[in-house]
């Protein structure tokens, strides 16, 4: 292999492998990136077996190949090379050469075939959506999402056509057990979607994806069997499903919350922070009592004090007090743009929905705690 | 025809022998009792084979003239009491008057004794009770008993006898006990012609703790003690790191009598309750006084047993010093000095050779007995009269900064081990077990205010269990509750989870649910509902606690030290497992010949 390349659009490419490839694994290849030269272009492939990236670039091939070499070290190198140009070649025994101008390197490669296949995808049907629009819905679920390792069919986001509805929609959910975030939205082109009613897309997969939408427009996205592909210019993310059932969320979106209260979201925010200073360790839970015209927060540990404060409120209902994790609730705001939000209840030991008119299609359930 | 009749006194005795005499070990405890209440400071047993062969006990007591000593043999003679309020205001440690009649009643007995006083001794042997002869001698002043042939006449008591090996081991604790209780006695114990312990009179009792103990295992005993109203005691408790696996070595005193209470021992033990694993005891010595009237001894022909006016307030007492004693240790932190060697098997195995009796190649042959007990490096603490050695540890704690978050950490060991340095050496602690002590103080006071706090579920799950599991489960309903589960039955051995406790974020719920259910369900029949809520806040700690081999963040090590600082106590895991280890200074020296 040898070829010269642009030291800008190398960089780019594998600033976007870094968080795939993986920094400490059974596998060492795994902490290696993928290089190969085809057809005057260089493909940059990482991979953690769960989610594939792979970034094509432009280049001038002089010898096709393939090798692989460690992805943190090519990327600190790559980032300090003196001119915007250079060359890469490989040796004997997959050492590789890198120089640019009087800068020389000459790295340890493992050999490409060590390197695991990546998901192959031919003739699948590209779907055109709005970069943003995907984006804020992944970013309104993925916090919801399980982070325990037993918890398989939560560890994702479901992703589910709603062709039933007219407008069509796409609807994204994501649960951990203790809270859970929905949000829909009109998307005529998710009929085009080769699935059949839903899928969970892991949650590493899904938090690349919204790194990669961050400076796009429009992203491209296709389904294949177990796999969901979704390309933006030059980068290609390729992420394996969740083999799993998604449980039925809907029996547990409450239907007749007839207690709302309405408050500030940003004044609510801050008084939770204020708040969850005392509660340290991430489950300690804090108190609401709930008036008629003001809301007040007890937050204590045994082992600190205890905080309180009083925050004005709209509330229809019985004065009621009910307990929650506050870290749930701040997520939810974080991700939130409303000014005023609403939080519907039935009693304190039911789920409470979360919603605000600025953020269509979007509600969040938290179940209370007992303290 | 009278079939009814008067025992002889030969009979009688033999049979009162049955219950003072029951095997060498027996013998030895009424001869050196006897020779402590004739204000004997040297005494001095021989012992040939397990004890049955021979017995000779000789002291420099006040020793007997001869009508005493002819009238010793009688049964219910004494000179220790002579009237009811005598009894009921007991000083010594025999009084019933049955002993040497006992004793003579199943061996070939000799009594050797001589007042001060007098010009000649008198000689008395007797042989199954019967006296032989009385002689006049020449003796040193004190009394010496022979017991020989013990059980000749009475093949049966023999032939229940345990092996040697044992019998000598059983002398050998009766000694340690009797002679903890003396300090200012000299102790000597002679097998055959083999010297096994010497212990010469000590001015206090940890100068006795160092010659019966190794010294480098008491230098951490914990002092403990107690002066209010009518109950006094004082004494030493080891710390949590040195234990056995049975109680052999907690020594208790009533008014200077070694005894064996049940109520008392377990006192004690409840001081140390989740510092100790399962099955483990502390060694101590705690001597109790309190105003004869209080206290029972005549229970017992052995006197091992006692009863008490109040036992509860004492026991009460007892723990709540104890506790007290446990946590001014914890005060020092990582600065308290931890029983030395090269682990806490080290230290006991030591402890268990320095005792075992019949080592030939224990210290006790190949090295002069004879050493120089000023010379012990013994912190002066408890007993100490001289009020500036004691150091209050508050100050101590304060002055130093003796907090493990003010320790410089150097790093994680093994994802294990989390590394600092002090001063002193270098402490290691576990970082499983510091977190698990962490988690369980917390449960525990939020277990005890009230409930823990719990996450209701979005979903509720179902959870099997045995017939078995299920139906003590229905029954510990409200513990789980307490612990942060709302449970309820849904028939055929099926629960329904609709909450779980907060702090199980990260694991899965239903597991530790079962798992507490399997672990709960096996021992709890014999446990009280607040050892079995402990018992289940152990395993909650347990299974939230950061694992073994989790790489940690310097904050989150800083954190974790921070929370242990917080504790009452941050010795042991809440299974009893050490917490931290110190390696000293010294120790690391030694290991490169710098020393």
């Amino acid at each position: 292999m040898e070829l010269t390349i642009q030291r800008d659009d190398l960089l780019r490419g594998l600033q976007k492998s870094q968080s795939v490839a993986e920094k400490r694994s059974s596998m060492p290849v795994l902490s290696n990136v993928l290089l190969e030269a085809k057809e005057q272009q260089l493909h940059l492939t990482a991979t953690n077996l769960e989610v594939s990236f792979t970034g094509s670039h432009e280049a001038n091939v002089t010898k096709e190949g393939a090798v692989t070499i460690q992805a943190r070290k090519f990327y600190e190198i790559v980032k300090e090379l003196p001119f915007p140009e250079l060359r890469i070649t490989e040796k004997e025994n997959q050492w590789v050469n890198i120089s640019s101008g009087t800068t020389e390197y000459n790295l340890v490669g493992l050999p490409a075939d060590e390197f695991p296949q990546v998901m192959k995808y031919e003739d699948v049907e590209w779907v055109q959506m709005e970069a943003p629009l995907l984006k804020e819905m992944i970013d309104k679920t993925i916090f919801a999402v399980s982070t325990e390792e037993t918890r398989y069919n939560l560890s994702g986001i479901y992703f589910e056509k709603v062709e039933t509805e007219d407008p069509v929609c796409l609807k994204l959910v994501a649960t951990d057990g203790h809270r859970l975030s929905f949000i829909q939205k009109p998307l005529p082109e998710v009929t085009k979607f080769t699935f059949d009613k839903g899928i969970i897309i892991p949650r590493k997969g899904m938090l690349e994806l919204s790194r990669l939408l961050e400076e796009s427009e429009q992203v491209e996205v296709a389904f294949q069997e177990n796999t969901a592909i979704f390309r933006q210019g030059e980068s290609t993310l390729i992420m394996r499903l969740i083999d799993g059932d998604f449980p039925d969320y809907d029996t547990v979106i409450p239907k007749n919350c007839e207690r709302v209260l309405e408050v500030d979201r940003s004044r609510f925010m801050e008084m939770l922070r204020r708040m969850s200073i005392i509660s340290t360790d991430r489950y300690r839970g804090i108190r609401c009592k709930i008036h008629p015209e003001h809301m007040e927060i007890i937050s204590n540990n045994p082992e600190i004090g205890d905080a309180r404060e009083e925050l004005s409120v709209t509330y229809q209902g019985e004065e009621m007090t009910i307990a929650f994790n506050p870290r749930y609730f701040m997520e939810i705001l974080a991700v939130m743009t409303s000014k005023v939000i609403s939080a519907k209840m039935i009693d304190e030991s039911s789920a409470c929905i979360i919603a605000g008119e600025e953020d269509e299609g979007f509600f969040s359930v938290v179940m209370p705690m007992r303290l | 025809m009278a079939t009814i009749r008067v025992m002889s006194e030969q009979l009688a005795n033999k049979i009162a022998a049955g219950e003072v005499v029951e095997r060498p070990a027996s013998a030895v405890k009424e001869l050196v009792e006897n020779a402590i209440d004739a204000e004997a400071r040297q005494i001095s047993i021989e012992i040939h084979g397990s004890g049955c062969r021979s017995i000779r006990v000789v002291d420099n007591g006040v020793g007997m003239e001869e009508d005493d000593a002819i009238l010793a043999l009688e049964r219910h003679a004494t000179s220790k009491i002579s009237s009811d309020a005598d009894l009921a205001a007991i000083q010594t440690l025999g009084f019933r008057g049955e002993a040497l009649p006992s004793l003579a009643a199943v061996s070939k007995f000799e009594l050797t004794t001589r007042t001060r006083d007098s010009t000649a001794g008198t000689r008395i042997s007797a042989s199954a009770g019967v006296v032989k002869g009385v002689n006049e001698c020449g003796c040193p002043p004190g009394t010496q008993v022979w017991v020989r042939d013990l059980f000749f006449n009475q093949p049966a008591r023999r032939k229940f006898l345990k092996s040697e090996k044992t019998e000598f081991g059983q002398v050998v604790d009766t000694l340690t006990r009797l002679a903890l209780g003396r300090p200012e006695t000299h102790f000597s114990l002679r097998q055959k012609n083999r010297q096994i312990h010497d212990w010469p009179a000590a001015i206090n009792l940890q100068q006795r703790l160092a010659q019966i103990f190794p010294k480098r295992s008491t230098q951490s005993w914990l002092a403990v003690s107690h002066r209010q109203g009518v109950l006094n005691f004082e004494g030493f408790l080891s710390p949590p790191e040195l234990y056995r696996s049975d109680s052999r070595m907690l020594f208790l005193y009533v008014n200077g009598r070694p005894v064996w209470d049940r109520q008392l021992r377990f006192a004690l033990l409840e001081a140390y309750r989740t510092l100790l694993p399962k099955g483990k005891y502390p060694l101590g010595v705690l001597f109790l006084e309190l105003p004869a009237q209080q206290v029972d001894v005549n229970v017992h022909p052995t006197k091992a047993e006692v009863r008490f006016q109040d036992p509860r307030t004492l026991c009460a007492t007892v723990t709540s010093a104890a506790q007290a004693a446990l946590a001014t240790m914890e005060r020092q932190r990582w600065a308290r000095p931890l029983v030395a060697g090269s682990g806490l098997r080290a230290a006991e195995a030591l402890i268990q050779g320095k005792l075992a009796p019949l080592s030939p190649a224990g210290a006790a042959v190949s090295e002069p007995r004879i050493q120089t007990y000023e010379a012990l490096d013994f912190p002066q603490r408890g007993f100490s009269t001289d009020e500036e050695s004691r150091r209050p540890p508050e100050k101590l704690h304060q002055e130093l900064g003796l907090l493990f978050g003010e320790l410089n950490v150097i790093g994680q060991f093994h994802n294990t081990y989390i590394l600092c340095e002090a001063p002193d050496g270098l402490i290691l602690i576990d970082q499983h077990a510091a977190h698990e002590r962490v988690f369980f103080e917390a449960f525990h006071k939020e277990a005890i205010e009230g409930q823990l706090s719990s996450q209701i579920l979005m979903i509720t799950e179902t959870v099997e269990l045995t017939a078995e599991e299920s139906a003590w489960l229905e029954d510990s309903l409200p513990l789980f509750s307490k612990l942060g589960f709302r449970l309820e039955p849904f028939g055929s051995y099926t629960f329904v989870v609709r909450a779980v406790p907060a702090v199980v974020l990260r694991q899965e719920p239903l597991e530790l649910l079962q798992e507490l259910v399997a672990a709960g369900c096996k021992g709890a029949g014999s446990l009280g509902p607040e050892t079995l809520l402990e018992k289940l806040l152990q395993s909650m700690a347990c299974q939230v606690a950061i694992k073994a081999g989790q790489r940690l963040g310097r904050e989150e090590i800083a954190a974790l030290l921070q929370q242990l600082d917080g504790l009452d106590r941050c010795s042991t895991c809440p299974h009893g497992r050490p917490l931290w280890w110190k390696l000293t200074m010294g120790e690391v020296e030694r290991m490169f010949g710098r020393a």
